[in-house]
C-alpha cells in the first residue's frame, strides 16, 4: 500500500468533475436498480457505450458507481411494492415490504440505504487495503470446495423454512429440480425442455423472482382489496435517519453481514443474492427473536442490505487482482477496463497504479454519494405507497410484466413468470416458504457443475469432497446447522 | 385442513416420481455421472422427504394452524386478465394492450373516476415507454401489426 499515492488519488477524486460525475452515476445506478427487471450488471452493460468517450478513470468510476447505486436500487421496488428490483433484494423484501405495509417504508428505505453504504463502504476498504492477499485465496477454491460452500449455503436455508422444516426442504428441492430445466453444465444435454425451444437455455432467474415474489403479491393483495381485509396505511416519511441508539442495535448485524457479503464477493461466481439471503439467514439465527422476521423488523432490512453491498468491493477484488470477475456485473466492469487497453491481473498493479488508486478512493466515496442520494431520494419514493391502491396495483402489474420481458426481451419469460407466480401464491398459501426455492433456484447450477466436476474428477467417488481442508471444512459445517436445526426442532416440538 | 397436507404431500411424491420417469432415457457418457444424475437424486429426496411428511401428518406429528377460508375467484381473474395482457402485448403489442389492462384493471379494482381511469393508463404506458424505448433503447413488445 503506498500512502503517498492514495493520498494524490484522494486529490485527484475529490475534483468537482469527478464528484459531478460519481453523483450523477450513483443517481441512474439507482433508478435503474429500482426498476424491476434491470439488474446492476444491464445497468453496466446499457451504459458501457455512453462511458466509453470519457477519460479512463472517469469512464470506469462511472461503471462503479453505477453498480453501487444498482445493487442498493434493488431494495427500493422490494420494499415498496413487494417486487424484487434485482434477485439480490428478494431477501430485503421479506421484511422491507412488511414493514411497509405497517406505513414505516420511509424507515425501511432510510435503513436500507444507510446499511448498503456502510457495507459498500467497508467492503471497499477491504479491497483498498486487502486486495492481493485476499485473492490469492480465492485460486485454492476448485470444484470440491465450490460444492462445499454451495451445500453450505443451501443448509443455512433451512433456518428460513419457517414452521416446517420439511415444507422449507421441499421447497429447496422444488428449487433445484427447477434448475434442472435447460441444458445439463456438462455436457451441454437438453432436460426437461417438453419440446420448448425457449426452455433449452433454462429459466431465467429474473421471470422467476417476480412470479415468486411480485405476482405473488399482486395476487395477494388483489384479492385483499376485493375482500376489503387490507387496511392502508398513510407512510411515515420524517425521520428516515435512524436514533444513534438505534444505530448501534444495528451495527453489529451490519458489519457482520458486510463481512459475509465481502467473503461471498471474493469468490468468483456466487454473487449478491446468496450474499444477501446468507447475511438475512445469520441476523435470524442469532437474533433473540427470530420468530419476528418476515413480519417487518428493521434487521431483516439492514441485514441483506449490508450483505448485498459488501459484495461490491469483494467481487472487485478478484476482478482488479487477478483478472477473474466476482460476479456478472464486474465481468461488464472488467470489459469496461480492457476497453480502455488496460491490461487485467497483476499487471494493472505493476503498471498503472495512477488508476488503481483513484479507483480505490472513487469506489469509497461512490459509496459514500449512494448513502447520502439515496436518503434524498427515499422521501420521494416512499410517497409512492400514499397512491390509491386501484391505481398503484395496475400499475405494479405492468412493471413485473416489463421486469420479466426486459432481461432477454422474450414474451416466453412473462408466461414463466406468471406460472411461477400462481405456483407460488399456492405455496404460500399452503405455507411453503418461497425464499428457500429462489436462492434454491441461485444456487442450483454452481451445485450442480461442481458436483459434477469433483466427481468426474474422482472417478465416481463422494470421498473426492473430503479431500480438501475447506471443502470438508464447509460440508462439516453444513452438516452441523442441519442436525442442530433438526433436533432443536424436534424438541420443540417435544416439549 | 389435514385434507389439504394430505393432498399437497402426495402431489410432491407424484412429482418427484414424474421428473424420475422423465430421467429414465439419460444415462452417463463421457466419463461424467450424465445429465440424469443430479435431478434422480433431486427428485428422489422430494419423494423422501414427503413420504416422512405424509407419515408425520398420517401419525399427527406434525400439526397445523386453522386455515382461512378464501374465496379465489378475484385471484383467478388477475390472473386471467394478466395472461390476455401477455398475449395482447404479442398481438397488439404493448402500447395498446398496457392502456386496456390499466383500464380494466382500475375498473375491477373498484376505481369509478373516469378522468384517473383515463389519464392513469396514459400516463403510466407513456412514462414506461420513454424509459425503456427511448432512454434505455429496449424495444417493447410491438405486436403483429407494429402500431404504435
Amino acid at each position: 500500500m503506498d500512502f503517498g499515492m492514495f493520498l494524490w488519488a484522494i486529490q485527484q477524486i475529490l475534483h468537482p468533475l469527478n464528484l459531478f460525475i460519481i453523483a450523477c452515476a450513483v443517481t441512474m445506478g439507482i433508478i435503474v436498480g429500482a426498476l424491476p427487471g434491470l439488474t446492476a450488471t444491464m445497468a453496466c452493460a446499457l451504459l458501457v457505450p455512453l462511458t466509453f468517450g470519457f477519460p479512463t478513470v472517469q469512464s470506469f468510476l462511472s461503471l462503479l458507481s453505477i453498480y453501487c447505486g444498482a445493487v442498493y436500487g434493488g431494495s427500493v421496488s422490494a420494499i415498496l411494492m413487494g417486487i424484487p428490483g434485482t434477485p439480490a433484494a428478494a431477501a430485503t423484501m421479506l421484511d422491507g415490504y412488511q414493514l411497509s405495509k405497517k406505513g414505516l417504508a420511509g424507515k425501511a428505505l432510510g435503513m436500507a440505504c444507510i446499511a448498503s453504504s456502510i457495507g459498500g463502504v467497508i467492503s471497499a476498504f477491504i479491497m483498498t487495503f486487502l486486495s492481493p492477499q485476499v485473492a490469492r485465496i480465492s485460486l485454492l477454491f476448485g470444484p470440491a470446495e465450490y460444492f462445499g460452500i454451495a451445500f453450505f449455503a443451501l443448509s443455512i436455508l433451512i433456518l428460513l423454512s419457517g414452521k416446517s422444516l420439511l415444507k422449507g426442504f421441499t421447497t429447496i428441492l422444488l428449487g433445484l429440480l427447477c434448475t434442472t430445466i435447460g441444458m445439463e453444465p456438462l455436457t451441454g444435454a437438453p432436460r426437461f425442455t417438453f419440446g420448448y425451444e425457449s426452455l433449452t437455455a433454462g429459466l431465467d432467474l429474473i421471470p422467476v423472482a417476480i412470479g415468486l415474489f411480485g405476482f405473488t403479491q399482486v395476487f395477494d393483495d388483489v384479492i385483499a382489496i376485493f375482500q376489503s381485509t387490507r387496511k392502508r396505511e398513510r407512510q411515515i416519511i420524517e425521520n428516515l435517519l435512524p436514533k444513534w441508539h438505534e444505530l448501534k442495535e444495528l451495527l453489529g448485524t451490519i458489519l457482520k453481514s458486510t463481512f459475509i457479503g465481502t467473503g461471498v464477493g471474493i469468490i468468483p461466481g456466487i454473487g449478491p443474492e446468496t450474499a444477501s439471503f446468507l447475511g438475512y439467514a445469520e441476523a435470524k439465527r442469532v437474533s433473540k427473536h427470530p420468530e419476528r422476521f418476515g413480519t417487518g423488523i428493521i434487521e431483516g432490512v439492514v441485514a441483506p442490505e449490508a450483505g448485498n453491498n459488501g459484495v461490491t468491493g469483494g467481487a472487485m477484488i478478484p476482478m482488479m487482482t487477478l483478472g477473474v470477475p466476482g460476479d456478472a456485473p464486474t465481468a461488464i466492469l472488467l470489459g469496461g477496463l480492457m476497453l480502455h487497453g488496460l491490461p487485467v491481473g497483476p499487471m494493472l498493479f505493476r503498471d498503472h497504479l495512477d488508476f488503481v488508486y483513484p479507483i480505490f478512493v472513487g469506489f469509497i466515496v461512490a459509496n459514500i454519494f449512494m448513502g447520502i442520494i439515496g436518503l434524498s431520494l427515499a422521501r420521494f419514493f416512499a410517497r409512492v405507497l400514499d397512491v390509491q391502491r386501484s391505481i398503484l396495483m395496475p400499475t405494479i402489474c405492468v412493471f413485473c410484466f416489463i421486469g420479466a420481458y426486459a432481461n432477454r426481451l422474450n414474451l416466453m419469460d412473462v408466461g414463466v413468470s406468471l406460472f411461477f407466480g400462481i405456483i407460488g401464491f399456492f405455496l404460500k398459501r399452503h405455507d411453503f416458504p418461497l425464499s428457500p426455492m429462489l436462492v434454491a433456484i441461485i444456487l442450483g447450477p454452481m451445485l450442480e457443475m461442481n458436483m459434477a466436476n469433483a466427481l468426474t474428477i474422482g472417478n465416481g467417488s463422494v470421498m473426492v469432497f473430503f479431500t480438501t481442508p475447506i471443502g470438508t471444512t464447509f460440508i462439516g459445517l453444513s452438516i452441523m446447522i442441519i442436525a442442530a436445526t433438526v433436533i432443536s426442532r424436534a424438541r420443540k416440538n417435544g416439549g | 385442513m389435514k385434507k389439504i397436507e394430505i393432498f399437497n404431500s402426495v402431489f410432491f411424491i407424484l412429482l418427484g416420481c414424474f421428473f424420475l420417469y422423465l430421467t429414465r432415457e439419460m444415462k452417463p457418457e463421457y466419463y461424467t455421472i450424465g445429465p440424469g444424475f443430479f435431478p434422480r437424486m433431486i427428485a428422489g429426496l422430494l419423494i423422501l422427504a414427503n413420504i416422512t411428511r405424509l407419515l408425520l401428518i398420517v401419525f399427527r406429528i406434525e400439526t397445523f394452524d386453522a386455515r382461512i377460508v378464501y374465496d379465489d375467484k378475484p385471484l383467478y381473474a388477475a390472473a386471467g386478465i394478466f395472461a390476455l395482457y401477455a398475449v395482447g402485448n404479442y398481438i397488439i403489442g404493448f402500447t395498446i394492450s398496457s392502456l386496456a389492462f390499466l383500464y380494466v384493471m382500475m375498473d375491477l379494482l373498484g376505481n369509478r373516476s373516469l378522468l384517473q381511469k383515463t389519464v392513469t393508463p396514459v400516463a403510466v404506458t407513456l412514462g414506461v415507454k420513454a424509459i425503456f424505448k427511448w432512454v434505455l433503447v429496449l424495444p417493447l413488445p410491438a405486436g403483429f401489426w407494429n402500431i404504435l
